[in-house]
């Protein structure tokens, strides 16, 4: 599966609720996710496809690496 | 909405939920199957068989696949509703998720078919076939009787399915 917890970190609770007033299954229907697939991102327990991080990053009108944050110590 | 919680029945994708249902189903009817040929639920790796006739083996395969297949078609309409409703729809990780789920089951599948193929050979080879019996070789379970390899098949097809079940839940509930 798409990488474990802490090795691709994500700002999208953050940026989704001080930037926009889309809700986790609003985000989900706009990059073509389910609502699950956003609540096990933004725990970090699911690594997005480079399609679908691009996606979110789109619809929350911010680049991608303001989005998510790899981690080299992790590497 | 559970926050970070996996376990809520809301916040199950319909893929997890089929594969809840899936796999009650499948343990179910393999309790069920396992009982009516061993006479009971003791799980062991060497089963003793109830039936041994080809009349009554017929008659629990039979069954089996009724059981197994009516059940299957309930879990599929059902599903099949409710992707009526729009929400059977798939996503990414669902499909990653359902590819690690086979991935297991056939695994599972492909290492047990081997072992009942050796243990198959070894029997007939140097085993305990009735009237061939030949010391050196005898296997906690021989599969080289019909009920007995029909069996070991049947229970084999069960376990691949729980397993690939069983390996997406665990795959949902974020490894």
């Amino acid at each position: 599966m798409g990488g474990k917890k802490g090795v691709i970190a994500n700002h999208i609770k953050r940026i989704r609720l001080a930037r926009t007033d889309l809700t986790q299954a609003e985000l989900a229907r706009r990059v073509g996710a389910t609502r699950q697939t956003i609540l096990a991102i933004e725990a970090e327990r699911y690594a997005p496809s480079l399609e679908l991080a691009f996606r979110i990053a789109h619809v929350l009108d911010e680049p991608i690496t303001e989005v998510f944050i790899f981690d080299p110590s992790t590497f | 909405m559970a926050k970070g919680n996996f376990t809520a029945l809301e916040d199950m994708s319909e893929v997890e939920r089929r594969s809840w249902a899936t796999l009650i189903v499948d343990v179910t009817a393999f309790i069920w199957f396992w009982k009516k040929m061993t006479g009971g639920i003791a799980f062991t790796a060497a089963p003793k068989l109830a039936h041994t006739q080809a009349s009554d083996i017929v008659d629990i395969f039979i069954g089996v696949i009724i059981v197994t297949v009516v059940l299957h078609a309930v879990i599929a309409s059902v599903f099949a509703l409710r992707a009526g409703e729009d929400k059977g729809e798939k996503d990414e990780r669902d499909i990653e998720i359902e590819r690690k789920g086979a991935a297991a089951g056939f695994w599972v599948l492909t290492i047990v078919i081997n072992i009942i193929a050796i243990t198959l050979l070894l029997e007939y080879s140097a085993g305990s076939a009735e009237g061939t019996r030949v010391e050196g070789y005898d296997p906690p379970y021989s599969v080289i009787s019909p009920p007995h390899m029909f069996f070991a098949l049947i229970v084999l097809a069960f376990v691949g399915d729980i397993v690939k079940n069983a390996t997406m839940l665990i795959a949902y509930r974020g490894e």
